[in-house]
């Protein structure tokens, strides 16, 4: 339990800073972040053959995907990954709710909450992401990454209790419209550099991600928690 | 660990130069909160300046209200087998993740940027497929039903963000944006009450989903024929 609570930590922090490391407003790159970019750089761009070059796959979905620019692959898959990270927690903070209350309406107040949080934070957050722009909006929304980490030193020390996932989970919502409304614009940015006729491609890889990410993070989520945390009595 | 690198990472955010602003508000005011309120109803201007994106939010709207039910019900119809849900609810992601795959595929039609130009279609058989689901007791076709639905729904997403994308400009986005996915968490708590409410009268659970699809076909298949959907999204 506690173990996966830290490694979620983790995977979802560096997620996050490979997305904002490589948005389009192509600010500095901390020295902290080269190495996931170059990572990735070099793992991928050779085989996906961007730079105009024609793509050597022969997966049509690579092909296409081949069209669009390097910022839009670095966002598609940053924040697809990110996207991930967030339903898997959204799974292990429902999951150890249900492991300490042992009821389904606690589960239900969980959603309420995250939702409240979305609904709450959006008109702010949104107003917000258009005015100031992306540096002081990525430091804000770096913020939410305290968020699973607290909740993880809470779980780890014994102290957690229902009503401190619900607050959790309704600052969770706030996070995610703070993060939400910061790709949105950058999705936009990355867009409006595209050809025309490659801008739906884009649309498309965008949605993709998050049904994906849909399908596949309470799946992850369940597998990681089903084998590992089986074992781990929680007190 | 995580600490120092969010200490780290604010500290690299604010070394840099370069950054986008994005439009101010109309009036500027000494009130924060009016500000505020000038910025939000700045982008509703916007977002109502384009008739066939309050078309398109509305229908989006629709299809959330009267789609979701489609998954939210799954349950009633599994014969308490927890695996018949959980099968069910794969067919239906795998459906949405299937139509976000065709997308890319069928985006290489698109010219201009706009993906589909007839974005009642998809409510039309998301409707038509929860009727489906509802009558048909026949397990493979109930699963093609929910994967075909679950395909409309997504991608009646995407083609709302797909338009909304193509008509607003980036100084707005965000807020318009936020204003669509606000008209979605609305509509899908409401559908969570519609579809109680209906579930508990005369109809029951297959009746009212039913009727709950039908419903969305025929009004979805009425705009389609409404002389508003016609305007096109080079009205930007």
């Amino acid at each position: 339990m506690k173990k996966c609570l830290v490694i979620l930590v983790c995977l979802n922090f560096f997620m996050q800073k490979i997305v904002e490391a490589r948005s389009p407003t192509r600010f500095a790159s901390p020295l902290f972040l080269c190495r996931s970019s170059s990572f990735l750089q070099q793992a991928f761009a050779p085989r996906m053959g961007f730079s105009g070059r024609p793509s050597p796959s022969r997966i049509w979905i690579i092909k296409r995907y081949h069209q669009l620019d390097k910022d839009s692959w670095y966002f598609v898959v940053g924040s697809g990954i990110s996207d991930v990270g967030g339903y898997v927690q959204v799974f292990s903070q429902a999951w150890l709710l249900y492991k300490l209350t042992g009821s389904g309406s606690w589960l239900a107040w969980d959603a309420t909450a995250l939702a409240v949080g979305i609904a709450f934070g959006l008109p702010f957050a949104a107003t917000w992401a258009d005015k100031t722009g992306h540096r002081e909006y990525c430091i804000l929304s770096a913020g939410q990454f305290f968020l699973p980490a607290a909740l993880g030193v809470l779980t780890l020390v014994h102290v957690i209790t229902p009503t401190i996932i619900l607050v959790f989970s309704f600052i969770n919502g706030l996070g995610q419209s703070l993060g939400g409304s910061l790709f949105n614009r950058i999705a936009k940015d990355i867009r409006d550099r595209l050809a025309p006729e490659k801008k739906s491609t884009f649309d498309s890889f965008g949605q993709f991600k998050i049904n994906f990410a849909r399908m596949i993070g309470p799946l992850l989520g369940a597998a990681i928690f089903g084998q590992v945390m089986s074992r781990v009595v929680i007190s | 660990m995580n600490a120092l690198s969010f200490v780290l990472l604010v500290a690299a955010l604010l070394q840099m130069k370069d950054r986008i602003r994005g439009a101010k508000p109309n009036n500027q005011t000494n009130s924060p909160f009016a500000r505020w309120w000038n910025a939000v109803s700045d982008s509703i201007r916007e977002w109502q300046r384009h008739t066939i994106l309050k078309v398109i939010f509305l229908i989006s709207a629709l299809a959330a209200l009267l789609g979701s039910p489609l998954q939210s019900m799954l349950a009633s119809f599994t014969s308490n087998k927890t695996g018949q849900l959980a099968t069910y609810q794969i067919a239906y992601y795998a459906g949405a993740v299937f139509s976000n795959i065709f997308a890319v595929w069928f985006s290489k039609r698109s010219q201009n940027g706009v993906l589909d130009r007839h974005p009642w279609v998809a409510p039309i058989i998301l409707g038509s497929f929860t009727v489906i689901f509802a009558q048909f007791s026949n397990f493979p076709l109930r699963l093609t039903a929910l994967f075909l639905g679950g395909g409309a729904y997504a991608w009646s997403r995407l083609v709302a963000v797909n338009y909304t994308h193509q008509l607003i400009p980036k100084s707005h986005i965000a807020r318009v944006l936020a204003l669509y996915y606000l008209f979605q968490h609305a509509s899908i708590a409401l559908a969570g009450v519609l579809a109680g409410t209906l579930a508990l009268s005369k109809w029951g659970v297959t009746g009212s989903l039913s009727l709950i699809g039908l419903t969305l076909a025929g009004i979805s298949a009425s705009m389609g024929f409404a002389s508003f959907i016609r305007v096109r999204p080079t009205d930007a």
